[in-house]
């Protein structure tokens, strides 16, 4: 078939709009793969920062960012998925319920900077919780909550009327369809909501800057009302606070390596559950 | 005796519904007769859903209902009755299967469990239900999987399975085979006509040769208005009203 | 337990109230230091000298910004409509997923490739001693709003009815006849949604500038100027600045723009896409 110029022109010109994305993903992705591997080991990953953080591993900043993750979704989970029940199941479409949903909207648009200082004027100021992972986590906790609560609401209204009619005919009340059908159904997509949800929290560096995050920690002892360590805050010292420059970059590499693929394991974990369960939850 | 009798299992005294502003239902008044099987038949829209599922408050859910006139079940207002011991005694079978992302088991025995009965006894009655319901022996070897790998007519029978075990008083079918094929159908009704020995049956049909087939009675209804009511045969042959009669000669709907 | 259910729905209102109760309380404890005006028509930050001009940074955050839309607009535009009209199932199967794994890049490992290698490719090519600049933060906010950009716009073109290509084609309009005068102008509202989410995106975003842009204080002279936007600032000196003082309550100040800004952009968003009810990241 003859293509006419005019065709060919644009198509050509979109054609290359989607390699440059591409190719920015493929370069992106393996040059910190690459870069990243010379250094990654085991015992990157299982030793501690030594002579100056010039040396050893990231086992702390590890630590660190799990612990914080643990406390994000312990805030996060329960209040978000809370809300979500509520706004599918009981909510009455009032004035209330309609601010509830723009102050939703709203905060998933509020700067990550912005819950930073409301973690500093709230938690580490306000309840007196120090700059510790307890006021970061609940500050982490605060900006994945709008993400859960409209991923879990959505999931949970996938769920046909006809299930929750089929419960309720049975004699069931409310509160136990919700806990023994609902929630039971929607867990696959919910837990896909929520793994993204916390793997773009572990990621975040503004929220923690002053709620917690330090620069060293000797020894890698974790508390709640302690400093921390966490890795999107060592990449970005290592990188933009260190002297060494030079000696730093390897380890620099590693971390954003770490960083890199924890984030691509959590979205193929993700992406995986929705794909096993999807299809077959329901009808 | 009077209009309610112990052989009047629903007693429908001036029923209206709303939804919002708009009426559905418009001052129904029917008896529906124990153990037997009542058909509810008319044009789609006319209301048929809507009346059966005022009989277990399904409406409830919805804010926007609301309703004027009684309704008895075992003659006491449904109102009377705490909610969810009334949609016990009143199950309710809808359009589609729908099984419960659970095994075939807990299937049938979350019903029990939430209503109370003891765990010692929720065996017994699982297997109970499912022979009832013809289903025990297709799937006595897979109990303990998932629902969900039932055929359409299996999971029907699942979802009458889960009704009776609670041993209810009456059963409200919502087009109960409209999702199925002819073999599946046919099982259905055979288990219906068994199930009426025992139970009160309400059955909303646009199968008229169904009605025709297994129920007793017979309501047309038309434009959220009950137009006439009588047992099957004579309503399909010897119908009273204008409209009855074009309907059952398949002149509209 | 609707009790527990209820609290927690409203618990957002809580926050979001919150955020902007301190936001305001903050900056007004301000402006009863500095005045409204200054603060606005002032171009230089030095708190050290009482000088708290946002304007420098303002146009810093807009510079880069813009400068980030230029290229993302065209290559987010021009790879969903490739991706929606053009590309063949496989590849629109590989690269969609791809492009929402890139959405959820840490912001810290991009401005570490902003550092690493765009810094020394802005050094080789316009022959500058510093690549740490509004160019580079426009290029890695241009790679962060991308994946936004793509998937939104990509939902809308293919929310346009194939019945409306199908009769263009019946009246002999070529297939890029179509996409201009059929597609294009039917899928309008959600790429401008794809857009202002976009820029909601660039313009809030911390980590990049603050690693990439070199963070001089300086009015910006071009897009090779080392700037400091309204975010790289509060992340730079809330860390060092005595609490409660003038400066402490004018970072908040700063933060409220920034929130108004953002708020304003989001909400221009949600208004277009209003009617098409397909906007998920
Ligand atoms: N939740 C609701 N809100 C408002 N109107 C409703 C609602 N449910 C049903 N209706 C209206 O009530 C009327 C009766 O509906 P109903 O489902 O009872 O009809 P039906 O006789 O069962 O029809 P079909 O044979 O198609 O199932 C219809 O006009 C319908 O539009
Ligand atoms: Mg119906």
């Amino acid at each position: 078939m003859k293509t006419h110029v005019t065709e060919r022109v644009p198509q050509a010109m979109l054609l290359l709009a989607a390699l440059v994305v591409a190719v920015l993903l493929v370069s992106l992705g393996s040059y910190l793969l690459l870069k990243g591997g010379e250094v990654l080991s085991v015992d990157f990953l299982t030793s501690i920062p030594a002579q100056g953080m010039t040396a050893g591993g990231i086992l702390t900043p590890i630590i660190g960012t799990v612990a914080l993750t643990l406390i994000t979704a312990a805030v996060s989970v329960p209040i978000g998925i809370g809300a979500a029940v509520y706004l599918s199941e009981y909510a009455s479409d009032n004035w209330l319920t309609q601010i509830a949903r723009a102050a939703i909207r709203n905060l998933a648009g509020v700067p990550s900077i912005i819950f930073g200082l409301f973690g500093l004027t709230i938690f580490v100021q306000g309840l007196q919780l120090g700059s510790s992972l307890l006021s970061s986590g609940l500050t982490l906790g605060l900006l994945s909550l709008p993400y859960i609560i409209t991923t879990s609401e959505e999931a949970i209204r996938a769920i046909p009327r006809i299930v929750r009619e089929s419960a309720l005919a049975l004699g069931a009340t409310q509160w136990e369809v919700i806990r023994d059908i609902i929630l039971p159904a929607a867990t696959p997509s919910i837990a896909t909501g929520v793994i993204l949800s916390l793997s773009r929290a572990a990621g975040e560096t503004a929220p923690i800057l002053f709620t917690g995050a330090t620069f060293y920690l000797s020894g890698n002892s974790v508390g709640l009302m302690q400093e921390f360590m966490a890795l999107p805050y060592h990449l970005y010292t290592l990188v933009t606070q260190h002297q060494a420059i030079e000696q730093v970059q390897p380890i620099a590499f590693g971390t954003a390596c770490v960083l890199l693929l924890t984030v691509l394991l959590l979205n193929l974990a993700a992406i995986s559950i929705r794909r096993k369960y999807m299809p077959s939850t329901l009808l | 005796m009077n209009a309610i009798t112990p052989f009047v299992a629903v007693d429908v005294q001036s029923w209206s519904l709303f939804f919002g502003t708009r009426r559905i239902l418009h001052q129904i008044t029917l008896q529906i007769p124990a153990k037997q099987v009542t058909a509810l038949i008319g044009p789609s829209g006319c209301g048929k859903s809507t009346l059966l599922r005022s009989f277990n408050r399904m409406h409830e859910i919805n804010a926007e209902a609301h309703y004027e006139g009684k309704i008895y079940i075992e003659q006491k207002d449904i109102f009377q009755w705490e909610v969810t011991t009334l949609r016990r005694q009143v199950g309710m079978i809808f359009q589609k299967p729908v099984p419960f992302p659970k095994s075939i088991f807990d299937n049938i025995a979350y019903g029990l469990k939430i209503n109370g009965c003891p765990p010692s006894e929720i065996k017994g009655r699982v297997e109970e239900a499912l022979q009832k319901s013809y289903l025990f022996n297709e799937v006595k070897d897979k109990l303990h999987e998932p629902a969900t790998r039932l055929s359409g007519g299996q999971q029907q029978r699942l979802c009458i399975a889960r009704t009776i075990a609670l041993q209810p008083r009456i059963i409200l079918m919502d087009e109960p085979c409209s999702a199925l094929d002819p073999i599946s159908t046919a099982k259905i009704e055979e288990l219906i006509g068994e199930l009426a020995q025992q139970y009160t049956i309400v059955l909303v049909t646009h199968n008229m040769q169904q009605a025709i087939r297994i129920a007793d009675y017979t309501a047309f209804m038309y434009l959220g208005e009950l137009i006439e009511a009588n047992n099957t045969a004579e309503l399909f042959q010897n119908p009273q009203q204008e409209l009855t009669r074009n309907y059952v000669q398949g002149n509209f709907g | 337990m609707q009790l527990a259910f209820q609290a927690s729905g409203f618990f957002c209102i809580a926050v979001l109230g919150g955020i902007l109760l301190m936001l305001l309380w903050n900056s007004i404890a301000f402006f009863t230091d500095v005045p409204l005006f200054f603060f606005l028509s002032g171009t230089v930050w030095q708190p050290e000298n009482q000088q708290y001009g946002i304007l420098s940074l303002l146009v810093s955050t807009l510079l880069v910004t813009i400068g980030a839309m230029a290229m993302a607009i065209p290559i987010g535009i021009g790879t969903a409509l490739y991706l929606a009209e053009y590309a063949l199932p496989v590849l629109r199967n590989w690269l969609k997923p791809a492009v929402e794994m890139l959405a959820a890049i840490p912001s810290v490992v991009i401005g570490f490739i902003g550092i690493v290698v765009i810094n020394p490719a802005i050094m080789a090519i316009a022959k500058t001693s510093n690549g740490l600049n509004a160019l580079n933060g426009s290029v890695l906010l241009a790679t962060m709003a991308l994946p936004t950009i793509i998937t939104v716009a990509e939902d809308a073109i293919r929310a346009v009815p194939q019945a409306f290509r199908e009769a263009s084609y019946g009246l002999g309009a070529s297939k890029w006849a179509t996409l201009q005068k059929i597609v294009v102008p039917a899928a309008y509202p959600g790429m401008i949604a794809a857009i202002m989410l976009g820029i909601g995106r660039a313009i809030g975003e911390t980590m990049t500038v603050l690693m990439a842009t070199g963070n001089a204080i300086a009015f910006p002279k071009g897009m090779l100027s080392s700037v400091r936007t309204i975010t790289a600032n509060i992340a730079i000196e809330m860390g060092e600045v005595p609490f409660f003082s003038t400066h402490y309550y004018g970072l908040f100040a700063t933060a409220l723009v920034l929130f108004i800004i953002s708020f304003a952009v989001n909400f221009a968003a949600e208004k277009v896409t209003a009617h098409i009810r397909k906007f998920q990241i």
